[in-house]
């Protein structure tokens, strides 16, 4: 028995229900995520006694779609870093990994950068749309037909590197300081602002791209005894690699594309949750998208509450709430190691 | 189930790795796949297992399962007629035994494991005196148990034709006896095997054909006791054997090494 095992069976419980307990934790952030804010508008006045024209539109105009896309994005991530974490065997791995959300904010940042995006706004997310295709194009290109996945990563870095540099670059040039603000805050992620047309833009790919991962589960848990015994239990190792890259440059490239870069959740979910799941990679799947997006509705209630001005970004509050989470895992691993 | 192969070649990054291996693993038999290191045992193991078929590597000739070719079947079809234990001995993260045996299950149906599964994996864990440490993570294994454990996973998949890379790697000697001893017991019971094994005493004495291979081709092939003579063993491995039998039980040893001529 690993230390690690709970001995309780109150934990045990947990253990064996992952899925349940993440799927009501996001229910009660998605409702928290529509009841909260410098509005005010709470659950009484808004649902029960009508509230008035003005309550309905904070909620359905302003509070809906935010929460909707943070349940899109954050499942999202949550889901594609699990499965990216099964497929590269490397609890390392997360979704930027494929170089697909370095793609996406390239693209969104050239359209800030050329002004498309201040005309029409629409070309923000459908400009983070391209560089997340091109991206992905470009990784598969890169490391070619082998089902190895060591080529996948390298392709993936090296390209990632690339767009993180002419991100740079285009900070560096940005026509004024304005643009450069805008440049900035975009890629801190946020949820902020967003409107129903957001939704309808991310959800129909965010949708299909994790139905496609979600497919895979079976096959990962094949994976963990390794690529030729997995291919004897009947996995295709050739068509799961395109359903991996599909499903994540879908899911991932449409989720940074209206909501920028969001750290930490990729790469923290499916590690906290990983010891719910029996270790087993395919039963990790539907918990990480649920604990994904469970964290990114909480940590968007929580910027809300703590800057209602709206100066703090989702992004970096992922960040901050994952970091300390990973020194931890980090410190319980060596532990491991030591013991 | 009978598997052959018919002028199997294949040629990786352009290196002839197999060069016309003609081969026939008919039902009921354990048949020893033997030769130097390099000599193409582990790539013709996974050409009949139907595996590891990629970019740079180039299969020609046939691999047939009861005369139809073994590329026409499905992942899963496949997996439920021949099970495959290659010679990497991985687990990745830390499962435990039993749930690493249940992967054998995968072939045979969908997500949740039924009696007839159970019963599987329970057989498989028990053959491989593995059920004791069934709730262990892998990772806290021995390098050995988890090799029987991942045997068992071969097992558990229940296929009428089991090709293993070195089985007794890592087994200390009576479970690599046992191992054999199951063997047997599967042949008996009309299922075949094939084992690529560098221990020429135990194909010795439980093969019943052995095919040597050099430099990817078939150097001798045929009953083990016409196989393992010193003059093909000088000429294979390089090496002066003594052949004998020590209280009615053949042993081959590598006495010392020849020097080589070419």
């Amino acid at each position: 028995m690993t230390s690690a095992m709970p001995s309780n069976s109150r934990l045990t419980m947990l253990r064996q229900t992952p899925v349940v307990w993440t799927a009501a934790l996001t229910v009660f952030a998605f409702l928290l995520s529509l009841f909260v804010g410098p509005a005010g508008v709470g659950w009484p006045t808004s649902t029960v006694t009508g509230g008035g024209e003005a309550a309905r539109l904070v909620l359905m105009e302003i509070r809906l779609p935010r929460a909707v896309l943070g349940f899109l994005v954050g499942g999202a991530l949550g889901l594609s870093g699990a499965v990216l974490q099964g497929y590269l065997r490397n609890p390392l791995a997360e979704p930027g990994l494929l170089g697909v959300s370095g793609g996406a904010s390239f693209g969104a940042v050239v359209a800030i950068h050329s002004g498309a995006s201040a005309v029409f706004a629409l070309a923000l997310p459908l400009g983070g749309l391209i560089g997340a295709v091109t991206a992905t194009l470009a990784v598969v290109r890169l490391a070619g037909e082998r089902s190895g996945t060591m080529s996948l990563i390298l392709a993936g870095v090296a390209i990632s590197s690339l767009t993180a540099a002419l991100t740079a670059l285009a900070l560096n040039l940005a026509p004024n300081p304005f643009a450069s603000i805008e440049i900035l805050h975009w890629l801190m992620g946020s949820l902020t602002d967003r409107s129903l047309l957001h939704v309808w833009i991310a959800s129909p790919l965010i949708v299909l791209g994790a139905a496609i991962l979600l497919s895979t589960a079976r096959d990962l848990d094949g994976l963990s005894i390794g690529d030729e015994a997995a291919e004897n239990l009947g996995v295709d190792l050739r068509r799961l690699r395109h359903r991996v890259v599909a499903g994540t440059a879908l899911s991932v490239g449409a989720a940074t594309a209206v909501a920028g870069a969001i750290g930490f959740v990729g790469l923290v979910v499916p590690h906290l949750l990983r010891p719910f799941t029996s270790q087993e990679p395919g039963r990790l799947l539907w918990p990480s998208l649920f604990g994904g997006a469970a964290l990114v509705l909480l940590a968007d209630v929580a910027l809300r509450l703590l800057s209602p001005a709206g100066d703090l970004r989702l992004g970096v509050v992922t960040a901050i709430l994952g970091a300390p989470f990973f020194l931890w895992l980090v410190l319980a691993t060596r532990r491991e190691l030591d013991a | 189930m009978t598997l052959s192969a018919r002028a199997l070649t294949v040629i990786a990054d352009g290196r002839t790795v197999l060069d016309g291996i003609d081969i026939d693993v008919p039902p009921g038999q354990i048949v020893a796949v033997a030769g130097p290191n390099g000599a193409g045992k582990s790539t013709l193991l996974r050409a009949l297992a139907g595996i590891g078929a990629e970019a740079g590597i180039v299969r020609s000739g046939q691999v047939l399962l009861d005369g139809r070719l073994l590329d026409k079947l499905d992942g899963r079809a496949r997996g439920r007629a021949i099970a495959y234990l290659p010679q990497e001995r991985t687990v990745h993260w830390a499962l435990d035994a039993r749930r690493v045996v249940a992967l054998g299950r995968l072939p045979h149906g969908g997500g949740a494991m039924t009696a007839a599964d159970r019963a599987a994996v329970d057989r498989a864990l028990a053959d491989m005196d593995a059920a004791g440490f069934g709730a262990r993570p892998v990772s806290r294994l021995s390098g050995g148990e988890r090799a029987r454990v991942l045997l068992a996973r071969a097992l558990a998949q229940d296929a009428p034709i089991l090709v293993a890379d070195e089985p007794t790697a890592g087994l200390d000697p009576a479970h690599a006896l046992d191992l054999f001893g199951h063997f047997t017991r599967l042949a008996s019971a009309g299922r075949s095997v094939v084992v690529a094994l560098h221990d020429l005493s135990l194909a010795r004495r439980f093969c019943h054909t052995l095919v040597l291979l050099q430099r990817g081709k078939v150097a001798a092939s045929g009953p083990p006791g016409d196989v393992l003579t010193p003059p093909i063993l000088a000429d294979v491995y390089g090496i002066k054997a003594v052949v004998g039998e020590i209280d009615g039980i053949p042993v081959v040893v590598a006495a010392e090494p020849l020097t080589r001529s070419s």
